[in-house]
Protein backbone atom coordinates (compact mmCIF):
# COMPACT_ATOMS: atom_id res chain seq x y z
CA UNK A 1 0.00 0.00 0.00
CA UNK A 2 0.85 3.66 -0.78
CA UNK A 3 2.24 5.07 2.53
CA UNK A 4 0.16 8.33 1.74
CA UNK A 5 -3.16 6.11 1.30
CA UNK A 6 -1.91 4.25 4.73
CA UNK A 7 -1.66 7.14 6.74
CA UNK A 8 -4.09 9.91 5.23
CA UNK A 9 -6.42 6.91 5.01
CA UNK A 10 -6.31 6.25 8.72
CA UNK A 11 -6.37 9.55 9.44
CA UNK A 12 -9.67 10.60 7.56
CA UNK A 13 -11.59 8.01 9.28
CA UNK A 14 -10.16 9.68 12.76
CA UNK A 15 -11.13 13.00 11.14
CA UNK A 16 -14.94 11.96 10.64
CA UNK A 17 -15.29 11.27 14.18
CA UNK A 18 -13.01 13.58 15.25
CA UNK A 19 -14.21 17.38 14.52
CA UNK A 20 -11.26 19.32 16.16
CA UNK A 21 -9.33 17.83 13.51
CA UNK A 22 -8.75 20.52 10.54
CA UNK A 23 -6.65 19.81 8.05
CA UNK A 24 -4.98 23.25 6.09
CA UNK A 25 -2.75 22.59 3.34
CA UNK A 26 -0.49 24.91 0.81
CA UNK A 27 -2.77 23.79 -2.30
CA UNK A 28 -1.57 20.24 -1.75
CA UNK A 29 -3.40 17.43 -2.61
CA UNK A 30 -3.39 13.46 -1.39
CA UNK A 31 -5.68 10.88 -3.13
CA UNK A 32 -6.87 9.69 0.39
CA UNK A 33 -8.45 13.07 1.53
CA UNK A 34 -10.63 13.74 -1.42
CA UNK A 35 -13.81 12.13 0.38
CA UNK A 36 -13.25 13.75 3.83
CA UNK A 37 -13.16 16.99 1.83
CA UNK A 38 -16.09 16.73 -0.27
CA UNK A 39 -17.85 15.68 3.08
CA UNK A 40 -16.42 18.05 5.37
CA UNK A 41 -15.30 21.17 3.44
CA UNK A 42 -15.17 23.79 6.09
CA UNK A 43 -12.53 21.33 7.97
CA UNK A 44 -10.33 20.69 4.64
CA UNK A 45 -9.20 24.12 3.95
CA UNK A 46 -6.56 24.81 1.31
CA UNK A 47 -4.95 28.15 2.44
CA UNK A 48 -3.01 28.48 -0.61
CA UNK A 49 0.52 28.86 -1.35
CA UNK A 50 1.23 30.73 1.73
CA UNK A 51 3.00 28.60 4.23
CA UNK A 52 4.34 30.55 6.57
CA UNK A 53 -0.03 32.15 7.13
CA UNK A 54 -0.82 28.16 7.46
CA UNK A 55 1.41 27.57 9.99
CA UNK A 56 0.94 30.71 12.32
CA UNK A 57 -3.24 29.81 11.91
CA UNK A 58 -2.59 26.34 12.41
CA UNK A 59 -1.17 27.87 15.75
CA UNK A 60 -3.82 29.83 16.17
CA UNK A 61 -6.57 27.33 16.06
CA UNK A 62 -4.49 24.85 18.26
CA UNK A 63 -5.02 27.40 20.73
CA UNK A 64 -8.53 27.61 20.19
CA UNK A 65 -8.79 23.71 20.65
CA UNK A 66 -8.91 22.29 17.36
CA UNK A 67 -6.14 19.78 16.21
CA UNK A 68 -4.85 21.00 12.79
CA UNK A 69 -3.07 18.79 10.72
CA UNK A 70 -1.27 20.69 8.24
CA UNK A 71 0.24 18.61 4.63
CA UNK A 72 2.31 19.79 1.51
CA UNK A 73 5.56 18.98 -0.31
CA UNK A 74 8.73 18.55 3.02
CA UNK A 75 10.33 21.37 2.39
CA UNK A 76 7.47 23.89 2.00
CA UNK A 77 6.04 22.75 5.37
CA UNK A 78 9.11 23.12 7.23
CA UNK A 79 11.71 25.29 5.43
CA UNK A 80 9.58 27.84 3.84
CA UNK A 81 8.00 28.61 7.23
CA UNK A 82 10.63 27.56 10.08
CA UNK A 83 10.49 30.93 12.38
CA UNK A 84 6.41 30.71 12.14
CA UNK A 85 7.17 26.78 13.31
CA UNK A 86 9.71 27.31 15.73
CA UNK A 87 7.78 30.58 17.61
CA UNK A 88 4.40 29.68 17.36
CA UNK A 89 4.21 26.22 17.02
CA UNK A 90 7.22 25.17 19.14
CA UNK A 91 7.78 27.45 21.73
CA UNK A 92 4.02 27.16 22.37
CA UNK A 93 4.18 23.81 22.41
CA UNK A 94 0.62 23.22 20.56
CA UNK A 95 -0.89 20.22 19.18
CA UNK A 96 0.06 20.83 15.25
CA UNK A 97 0.37 18.23 13.46
CA UNK A 98 2.53 18.86 10.15
CA UNK A 99 2.97 15.90 7.57
CA UNK A 100 5.36 16.49 4.63
CA UNK A 101 5.08 14.48 1.85
CA UNK A 102 8.06 13.21 -0.26
CA UNK A 103 10.85 12.91 1.55
CA UNK A 104 14.52 12.42 0.45
CA UNK A 105 14.60 12.39 -3.67
CA UNK A 106 10.59 11.86 -3.98
CA UNK A 107 10.63 14.66 -5.53
CA UNK A 108 13.49 13.97 -7.80
CA UNK A 109 12.84 15.99 -11.00
CA UNK A 110 12.98 19.54 -9.31
CA UNK A 111 16.29 20.16 -7.58
CA UNK A 112 17.60 21.30 -4.49
CA UNK A 113 14.26 23.59 -4.03
CA UNK A 114 12.07 19.74 -3.63
CA UNK A 115 14.96 17.44 -2.48
CA UNK A 116 13.54 16.70 1.23
CA UNK A 117 17.31 15.90 2.70
CA UNK A 118 17.58 19.13 5.60
CA UNK A 119 13.81 19.06 6.63
CA UNK A 120 14.28 16.47 9.48
CA UNK A 121 17.91 18.18 10.90
CA UNK A 122 16.04 21.40 10.63
CA UNK A 123 12.79 20.02 12.68
CA UNK A 124 15.25 18.34 15.52
CA UNK A 125 16.57 21.71 16.21
CA UNK A 126 13.24 22.46 18.29
CA UNK A 127 13.49 21.01 21.41
CA UNK A 128 9.45 20.58 21.47
CA UNK A 129 9.12 18.76 18.20
CA UNK A 130 8.41 14.64 17.72
CA UNK A 131 9.52 13.70 14.28
CA UNK A 132 8.39 10.23 12.62
CA UNK A 133 9.76 8.97 9.33
CA UNK A 134 8.03 5.63 8.94
CA UNK A 135 9.17 3.28 6.30
CA UNK A 136 6.39 1.04 6.06
CA UNK A 137 2.45 1.26 5.34
CA UNK A 138 1.41 -0.75 8.78
CA UNK A 139 3.86 2.41 10.76
CA UNK A 140 2.45 4.92 8.67
CA UNK A 141 -1.28 3.36 9.45
CA UNK A 142 -0.85 3.24 13.10
CA UNK A 143 0.11 6.89 12.99
CA UNK A 144 -2.60 8.35 11.16
CA UNK A 145 -4.63 6.79 13.97
CA UNK A 146 -3.49 8.90 16.50
CA UNK A 147 -3.85 12.53 16.54
CA UNK A 148 -0.88 14.04 18.57
CA UNK A 149 -1.17 15.99 21.74
CA UNK A 150 2.29 18.31 20.74
CA UNK A 151 3.74 19.43 17.83
CA UNK A 152 4.62 16.90 15.45
CA UNK A 153 6.43 16.61 12.14
CA UNK A 154 5.59 13.06 10.47
CA UNK A 155 7.46 12.75 6.95
CA UNK A 156 5.42 10.53 4.85
CA UNK A 157 6.76 9.29 1.39
CA UNK A 158 5.50 8.54 -2.11
CA UNK A 159 4.44 4.59 -3.51
CA UNK A 160 4.84 1.49 -2.18
CA UNK A 161 6.96 0.28 0.17
CA UNK A 162 7.23 -3.50 1.47
CA UNK A 163 6.10 -4.17 4.78
CA UNK A 164 9.02 -4.88 7.75
CA UNK A 165 8.56 -8.84 8.41
CA UNK A 166 9.35 -8.15 11.92
CA UNK A 167 7.51 -7.38 15.38
CA UNK A 168 6.18 -3.51 14.62
CA UNK A 169 7.25 -1.68 17.87
CA UNK A 170 6.10 1.36 15.30
CA UNK A 171 8.87 3.62 17.19
CA UNK A 172 11.37 1.60 15.78
CA UNK A 173 11.59 -2.16 14.44
CA UNK A 174 14.24 -4.71 14.84
CA UNK A 175 14.69 -6.13 11.26
CA UNK A 176 17.71 -8.50 12.38
CA UNK A 177 19.29 -9.14 15.26
CA UNK A 178 21.65 -6.18 16.68
CA UNK A 179 23.73 -8.58 18.69
CA UNK A 180 25.35 -9.25 14.96
CA UNK A 181 27.54 -6.65 14.61
CA UNK A 182 28.07 -4.52 13.59
CA UNK A 183 24.54 -2.93 13.52
CA UNK A 184 22.95 -1.01 10.58
CA UNK A 185 20.73 1.84 12.25
CA UNK A 186 18.61 3.54 9.41
CA UNK A 187 14.91 5.45 8.28
CA UNK A 188 12.32 5.18 5.96
CA UNK A 189 13.51 4.81 2.46
CA UNK A 190 16.44 3.37 3.24
CA UNK A 191 15.23 0.64 5.05
CA UNK A 192 14.55 -1.10 2.41
CA UNK A 193 17.72 -0.79 0.86
CA UNK A 194 19.50 -1.80 3.73
CA UNK A 195 18.11 -5.12 3.94
CA UNK A 196 19.29 -7.24 1.30
CA UNK A 197 22.54 -5.50 2.53
CA UNK A 198 22.56 -6.93 5.93
CA UNK A 199 21.48 -10.09 4.92
CA UNK A 200 24.38 -10.59 3.14
CA UNK A 201 27.21 -9.18 5.27
CA UNK A 202 24.89 -10.68 8.25
CA UNK A 203 24.84 -7.27 10.24
CA UNK A 204 21.95 -6.06 12.66
CA UNK A 205 19.33 -3.84 11.16
CA UNK A 206 17.25 -1.39 13.07
CA UNK A 207 14.64 0.90 11.28
CA UNK A 208 14.00 3.77 12.91
CA UNK A 209 10.38 5.68 13.07
CA UNK A 210 10.52 7.63 15.89
CA UNK A 211 13.84 9.87 15.11
CA UNK A 212 13.15 12.11 17.96
CA UNK A 213 12.53 11.64 20.87
CA UNK A 214 14.96 9.28 20.11
CA UNK A 215 13.33 5.87 21.62
CA UNK A 216 15.17 5.07 25.45
CA UNK A 217 14.74 1.36 25.13
CA UNK A 218 16.66 1.74 21.13
CA UNK A 219 19.26 3.55 22.94
CA UNK A 220 19.72 0.71 25.62
CA UNK A 221 19.53 -2.28 22.40
CA UNK A 222 22.17 -0.23 20.73
CA UNK A 223 24.56 0.09 23.90
CA UNK A 224 24.76 -3.63 23.65
CA UNK A 225 25.35 -3.80 20.45
CA UNK A 226 28.31 -1.68 20.11
CA UNK A 227 29.19 -0.42 16.76
CA UNK A 228 26.28 1.43 14.66
CA UNK A 229 26.59 2.31 11.10
CA UNK A 230 23.53 4.99 10.48
CA UNK A 231 22.51 5.25 6.93
CA UNK A 232 20.48 8.10 6.24
CA UNK A 233 19.30 9.76 3.06
CA UNK A 234 20.00 13.17 4.86
CA UNK A 235 23.31 15.22 3.88
CA UNK A 236 25.70 15.83 6.53
CA UNK A 237 23.34 17.10 9.13
CA UNK A 238 21.11 13.28 10.38
CA UNK A 239 19.45 14.02 13.14
CA UNK A 240 19.58 10.05 13.38
CA UNK A 241 23.07 10.01 13.64
CA UNK A 242 22.97 12.66 16.26
CA UNK A 243 20.63 10.83 18.13
CA UNK A 244 22.30 7.57 18.01
CA UNK A 245 25.58 9.29 19.35
CA UNK A 246 23.75 10.73 21.61
CA UNK A 247 22.39 7.34 23.37
CA UNK A 248 26.01 6.86 23.66
CA UNK A 249 26.73 9.65 25.33
CA UNK A 250 27.08 10.17 29.04
CA UNK A 251 27.55 6.06 28.97
CA UNK A 252 31.47 6.89 28.78
CA UNK A 253 31.02 6.56 24.75
CA UNK A 254 30.65 2.80 24.73
CA UNK A 255 31.11 1.63 21.63
CA UNK A 256 33.65 0.28 19.59
CA UNK A 257 32.96 2.00 16.35
CA UNK A 258 30.56 4.48 14.97
CA UNK A 259 30.08 4.85 11.36
CA UNK A 260 27.53 7.33 9.29
CA UNK A 261 26.66 7.26 5.61
CA UNK A 262 25.00 9.76 4.51
CA UNK A 263 24.36 12.29 1.97
CA UNK A 264 27.57 14.55 1.25
CA UNK A 265 27.24 18.46 3.20
CA UNK A 266 26.04 19.60 -0.84
CA UNK A 267 22.94 20.66 -2.97
CA UNK A 268 22.44 18.70 -5.64
CA UNK A 269 21.40 19.64 -9.20
CA UNK A 270 21.19 16.70 -10.83
CA UNK A 271 17.34 15.63 -12.12
CA UNK A 272 16.73 12.13 -12.97
CA UNK A 273 14.80 9.05 -11.24
CA UNK A 274 15.30 8.88 -7.12
CA UNK A 275 17.70 5.66 -7.82
CA UNK A 276 19.65 7.85 -10.31
CA UNK A 277 19.87 10.66 -8.01
CA UNK A 278 21.07 8.00 -5.16
CA UNK A 279 23.77 6.59 -7.80
CA UNK A 280 24.89 9.77 -8.63
CA UNK A 281 25.73 10.53 -4.94
CA UNK A 282 26.48 6.88 -3.57
CA UNK A 283 23.21 6.10 -2.11
CA UNK A 284 22.11 3.37 -4.06
CA UNK A 285 22.66 -0.06 -3.31
CA UNK A 286 25.67 -1.24 -4.71
CA UNK A 287 27.60 2.64 -3.64
CA UNK A 288 26.17 1.45 0.19
CA UNK A 289 26.83 -1.97 0.17
CA UNK A 290 30.95 -0.62 -0.83
CA UNK A 291 30.54 1.89 1.81
CA UNK A 292 28.64 -0.34 4.67
CA UNK A 293 31.67 -3.25 4.03
CA UNK A 294 34.44 -1.21 4.53
CA UNK A 295 33.25 0.27 7.89
CA UNK A 296 32.40 -3.27 8.82
CA UNK A 297 35.81 -5.06 10.93
CA UNK B 1 -15.11 54.15 32.70
CA UNK B 2 -15.48 57.91 32.49
CA UNK B 3 -13.19 59.99 29.53
CA UNK B 4 -10.81 61.34 32.68
CA UNK B 5 -10.49 58.20 34.30
CA UNK B 6 -9.22 56.75 31.23
CA UNK B 7 -6.88 59.78 30.62
CA UNK B 8 -5.76 59.43 34.08
CA UNK B 9 -4.95 55.53 33.28
CA UNK B 10 -3.26 56.37 30.15
CA UNK B 11 -1.24 58.88 32.35
CA UNK B 12 -0.22 56.33 34.91
CA UNK B 13 0.94 53.65 32.20
CA UNK B 14 3.39 56.16 30.66
CA UNK B 15 4.81 56.92 33.79
CA UNK B 16 5.09 53.31 34.71
CA UNK B 17 6.58 52.51 30.95
CA UNK B 18 8.99 55.51 31.73
CA UNK B 19 10.06 54.29 35.27
CA UNK B 20 10.37 50.82 34.00
CA UNK B 21 12.42 52.30 31.24
CA UNK B 22 14.61 54.90 32.33
CA UNK B 23 15.43 52.86 35.50
CA UNK B 24 16.01 49.54 34.33
CA UNK B 25 17.72 51.18 31.50
CA UNK B 26 16.00 49.19 28.68
CA UNK B 27 12.71 48.94 26.84
CA UNK B 28 11.01 50.60 23.35
CA UNK B 29 9.88 53.75 25.05
CA UNK B 30 8.78 55.41 21.62
CA UNK B 31 6.51 52.75 20.56
CA UNK B 32 4.57 51.82 23.60
CA UNK B 33 3.71 55.31 24.28
CA UNK B 34 1.97 55.65 20.55
CA UNK B 35 -0.08 52.35 21.97
CA UNK B 36 -1.15 53.59 25.20
CA UNK B 37 -4.92 54.60 24.82
CA UNK B 38 -5.46 52.11 22.24
CA UNK B 39 -4.41 49.18 25.02
CA UNK B 40 -6.38 51.29 27.90
CA UNK B 41 -9.31 51.54 25.61
CA UNK B 42 -9.04 47.59 25.51
CA UNK B 43 -8.59 46.22 28.87
CA UNK B 44 -9.99 49.03 30.35
CA UNK B 45 -12.74 50.22 28.07
CA UNK B 46 -14.25 46.99 28.54
CA UNK B 47 -13.54 45.63 24.64
CA UNK B 48 -11.22 43.15 25.57
CA UNK B 49 -13.88 40.39 26.92
CA UNK B 50 -12.37 37.41 29.07
CA UNK B 51 -13.06 35.00 26.27
CA UNK B 52 -11.37 37.26 23.82
CA UNK B 53 -7.83 36.47 22.10
CA UNK B 54 -5.50 38.83 22.17
CA UNK B 55 -1.75 39.02 20.64
CA UNK B 56 0.10 42.26 20.84
CA UNK B 57 2.51 41.72 17.70
CA UNK B 58 4.64 44.68 18.52
CA UNK B 59 5.52 42.85 21.85
CA UNK B 60 8.33 45.51 22.75
CA UNK B 61 5.46 47.79 23.76
CA UNK B 62 5.09 45.19 26.78
CA UNK B 63 5.53 47.53 29.62
CA UNK B 64 2.51 49.13 29.23
CA UNK B 65 0.51 45.60 29.02
CA UNK B 66 2.28 44.81 32.35
CA UNK B 67 1.31 48.27 33.92
CA UNK B 68 -2.18 47.53 32.87
CA UNK B 69 -2.48 43.70 34.07
CA UNK B 70 -0.89 45.51 37.79
CA UNK B 71 -3.65 48.07 37.79
CA UNK B 72 -5.99 45.29 36.48
CA UNK B 73 -4.99 43.22 39.67
CA UNK B 74 -3.47 40.40 37.86
CA UNK B 75 0.24 40.90 38.67
CA UNK B 76 1.27 41.81 41.34
CA UNK B 77 3.45 44.83 42.62
CA UNK B 78 6.73 42.56 43.24
CA UNK B 79 6.33 40.88 39.88
CA UNK B 80 5.74 44.28 38.32
CA UNK B 81 8.76 45.78 39.88
CA UNK B 82 11.11 42.38 38.73
CA UNK B 83 10.83 43.99 35.15
CA UNK B 84 14.42 44.23 33.72
CA UNK B 85 16.00 42.09 36.56
CA UNK B 86 17.67 39.12 35.88
CA UNK B 87 14.96 35.87 36.09
CA UNK B 88 12.05 38.79 36.35
CA UNK B 89 10.19 40.40 33.26
CA UNK B 90 11.38 40.49 29.74
CA UNK B 91 11.23 42.92 26.61
CA UNK B 92 8.75 40.48 25.33
CA UNK B 93 5.56 39.11 26.89
CA UNK B 94 5.43 35.60 27.46
CA UNK B 95 2.51 33.09 28.40
CA UNK B 96 4.29 32.47 31.77
CA UNK B 97 2.86 35.82 32.69
CA UNK B 98 -0.91 35.30 33.95
CA UNK B 99 -3.65 37.43 31.62
CA UNK B 100 -0.88 37.09 28.14
CA UNK B 101 -2.43 34.95 25.65
CA UNK B 102 0.68 34.67 23.27
CA UNK B 103 4.52 34.57 23.28
CA UNK B 104 5.87 38.09 21.13
CA UNK B 105 9.84 38.90 19.71
CA UNK B 106 9.20 38.35 15.98
CA UNK B 107 6.90 40.37 14.07
CA UNK B 108 4.55 39.38 10.94
CA UNK B 109 3.13 36.26 12.92
CA UNK B 110 0.02 37.98 14.54
CA UNK B 111 -2.26 38.31 12.14
CA UNK B 112 -1.71 34.60 10.98
CA UNK B 113 -2.55 33.28 14.54
CA UNK B 114 -5.63 35.71 15.51
CA UNK B 115 -7.07 34.50 12.07
CA UNK B 116 -6.84 30.96 12.99
CA UNK B 117 -8.29 31.33 16.15
CA UNK B 118 -10.90 33.61 14.19
CA UNK B 119 -10.91 30.64 12.09
CA UNK B 120 -11.62 28.13 14.98
CA UNK B 121 -14.84 30.96 16.17
CA UNK B 122 -16.15 30.54 12.64
CA UNK B 123 -15.70 26.71 12.83
CA UNK B 124 -17.56 26.62 16.38
CA UNK B 125 -20.62 29.20 15.19
CA UNK B 126 -18.89 31.23 18.40
CA UNK B 127 -19.01 34.97 18.91
CA UNK B 128 -15.32 34.99 20.11
CA UNK B 129 -12.95 37.66 18.99
CA UNK B 130 -9.69 37.54 18.03
CA UNK B 131 -7.80 40.76 18.12
CA UNK B 132 -3.95 41.43 17.09
CA UNK B 133 -2.29 44.99 17.19
CA UNK B 134 0.61 45.47 14.87
CA UNK B 135 2.98 48.01 14.29
CA UNK B 136 2.65 49.66 10.64
CA UNK B 137 6.58 49.17 9.88
CA UNK B 138 5.37 45.59 10.34
CA UNK B 139 3.08 45.63 6.89
CA UNK B 140 6.49 45.22 5.26
CA UNK B 141 6.17 41.40 6.57
CA UNK B 142 4.86 39.31 3.54
CA UNK B 143 2.92 36.79 5.94
CA UNK B 144 0.51 40.10 7.06
CA UNK B 145 -0.16 39.96 3.39
CA UNK B 146 -0.90 36.53 3.66
CA UNK B 147 -3.13 36.75 6.34
CA UNK B 148 -4.67 39.40 5.01
CA UNK B 149 -5.41 37.47 1.96
CA UNK B 150 -6.98 34.39 3.49
CA UNK B 151 -8.89 36.18 6.37
CA UNK B 152 -10.55 38.36 3.65
CA UNK B 153 -11.61 35.46 1.53
CA UNK B 154 -12.69 33.64 3.96
CA UNK B 155 -14.91 36.47 5.61
CA UNK B 156 -13.43 35.89 9.13
CA UNK B 157 -15.88 38.73 11.11
CA UNK B 158 -14.16 37.55 14.36
CA UNK B 159 -10.54 39.15 13.42
CA UNK B 160 -9.58 42.62 14.18
CA UNK B 161 -6.95 43.60 13.84
CA UNK B 162 -5.23 47.26 15.09
CA UNK B 163 -2.41 48.95 13.22
CA UNK B 164 -0.41 51.61 15.36
CA UNK B 165 0.28 54.06 12.59
CA UNK B 166 2.92 56.36 14.49
CA UNK B 167 4.82 56.43 10.83
CA UNK B 168 8.53 55.57 12.37
CA UNK B 169 10.27 51.88 12.19
CA UNK B 170 13.09 51.04 14.29
CA UNK B 171 15.78 53.19 12.67
CA UNK B 172 13.72 54.91 9.60
CA UNK B 173 10.55 56.58 8.48
CA UNK B 174 7.94 54.99 7.03
CA UNK B 175 5.64 58.29 6.67
CA UNK B 176 5.79 57.76 2.86
CA UNK B 177 5.37 54.24 2.48
CA UNK B 178 3.20 53.70 -1.04
CA UNK B 179 1.72 50.25 0.91
CA UNK B 180 0.02 52.77 3.28
CA UNK B 181 -1.58 55.54 0.44
CA UNK B 182 -5.15 54.53 0.30
CA UNK B 183 -4.54 51.32 2.50
CA UNK B 184 -8.32 51.00 3.78
CA UNK B 185 -9.50 50.82 0.66
CA UNK B 186 -6.87 48.20 -0.51
CA UNK B 187 -8.50 45.86 2.28
CA UNK B 188 -11.10 46.80 1.29
CA UNK B 189 -11.27 45.72 -2.46
CA UNK B 190 -9.51 42.35 -0.30
CA UNK B 191 -12.99 42.11 1.64
CA UNK B 192 -11.89 43.92 4.81
CA UNK B 193 -13.70 46.32 6.77
CA UNK B 194 -11.86 49.41 7.86
CA UNK B 195 -11.57 52.51 9.81
CA UNK B 196 -8.92 55.02 10.03
CA UNK B 197 -9.10 57.17 13.31
CA UNK B 198 -7.11 59.04 15.70
CA UNK B 199 -5.24 56.51 17.51
CA UNK B 200 -4.89 59.07 21.12
CA UNK B 201 -8.51 60.17 21.07
CA UNK B 202 -10.72 57.70 23.74
CA UNK B 203 -14.02 58.96 22.48
CA UNK B 204 -13.27 58.18 19.05
CA UNK B 205 -11.43 54.64 19.78
CA UNK B 206 -14.31 53.59 22.08
CA UNK B 207 -16.63 54.71 18.65
CA UNK B 208 -14.63 52.56 16.34
CA UNK B 209 -13.87 49.30 19.09
CA UNK B 210 -17.63 49.52 19.74
CA UNK B 211 -18.90 49.27 15.84
CA UNK B 212 -16.37 46.52 15.11
CA UNK B 213 -19.25 44.06 16.96
CA UNK B 214 -21.61 44.64 13.87
CA UNK B 215 -19.19 44.07 11.19
CA UNK B 216 -19.86 41.21 9.28
CA UNK B 217 -16.43 41.45 7.49
CA UNK B 218 -12.88 41.35 9.25
CA UNK B 219 -11.50 44.85 10.66
CA UNK B 220 -8.52 46.41 9.94
CA UNK B 221 -8.59 49.55 12.81
CA UNK B 222 -5.79 52.46 11.13
CA UNK B 223 -4.92 54.06 14.40
CA UNK B 224 -3.07 57.11 13.40
CA UNK B 225 -0.70 57.62 16.78
CA UNK B 226 2.54 59.47 17.17
CA UNK B 227 5.69 57.46 18.42
CA UNK B 228 6.61 58.98 21.78
CA UNK B 229 3.52 60.07 22.48
CA UNK B 230 3.39 62.47 25.60
CA UNK B 231 6.77 63.49 26.15
CA UNK B 232 7.75 66.84 23.69
CA UNK B 233 11.49 65.31 23.13
CA UNK B 234 10.44 61.76 22.42
CA UNK B 235 7.51 62.75 20.20
CA UNK B 236 8.10 61.60 16.30
CA UNK B 237 11.81 61.11 16.66
CA UNK B 238 13.33 57.51 16.04
CA UNK B 239 15.70 57.94 18.42
CA UNK B 240 13.18 57.09 21.09
CA UNK B 241 12.22 53.67 19.50
CA UNK B 242 14.98 51.76 22.25
CA UNK B 243 16.31 54.76 23.48
CA UNK B 244 16.84 55.39 27.19
CA UNK B 245 16.64 59.01 28.58
CA UNK B 246 19.69 59.91 30.60
CA UNK B 247 18.80 61.56 34.18
CA UNK B 248 17.85 64.77 32.68
CA UNK B 249 16.13 63.66 30.14
CA UNK B 250 14.44 61.00 32.71
CA UNK B 251 13.13 64.36 34.79
CA UNK B 252 11.79 66.43 32.32
CA UNK B 253 9.68 63.18 31.13
CA UNK B 254 8.76 62.83 34.12
CA UNK B 255 7.62 66.20 34.81
CA UNK B 256 5.45 66.53 31.34
CA UNK B 257 3.81 63.25 32.08
CA UNK B 258 2.69 64.34 35.65
CA UNK B 259 1.82 67.87 34.58
CA UNK B 260 1.66 67.94 30.61
CA UNK B 261 3.30 69.78 28.09
CA UNK B 262 2.50 72.70 26.07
Amino acid sequence: MDLRDAYFGALAEVAIKDDRVVFLTNDFEVFSLKGFKEAFPKRHINVGVAEQNMINMAAGLAWAGKRPIVFGMCNFVTLRCFEQIKLQVACMNLPVTIVGVGPGFSFNFDGPSHHAISDMALMATLPEMTIWNPSDATTAALLGNEIANHPTYIRIDKGDFPENDANVLRRFTILRDPSLRPTLVTTGYMTERCKSIAHELNLGLISVAQIKPFPRELGNILRCAGHPIVVDDSHAGSPLAFEVANAFAGDNMRWSAFSLVSLENKHIFDFGDREFLLSQHGMDIKALYNKISYECP
Amino acid sequence: MTLEELKEKARKVRLDVLRMNGLKNRGHIGGTFSCVELLVSLYHGGHLKDKDFFYLSKGHACAAVYSILHDLGKMSKETLDTYGQDGGLGGQLNVATSGVDWNTGSIGHALGVAAGVALASKLDGVDKKAWCMIGDAELAEGSIWEALIFAGNHNLKNLICIIDRNKLSATDSVQNDKMFNNLGETVQNMGWESVMFNGHDFERIHDVFTSTRKFISPTLLIAQTIKGKGVSFMENNVKWHYGVPNEQEYQQALEELSHGFT
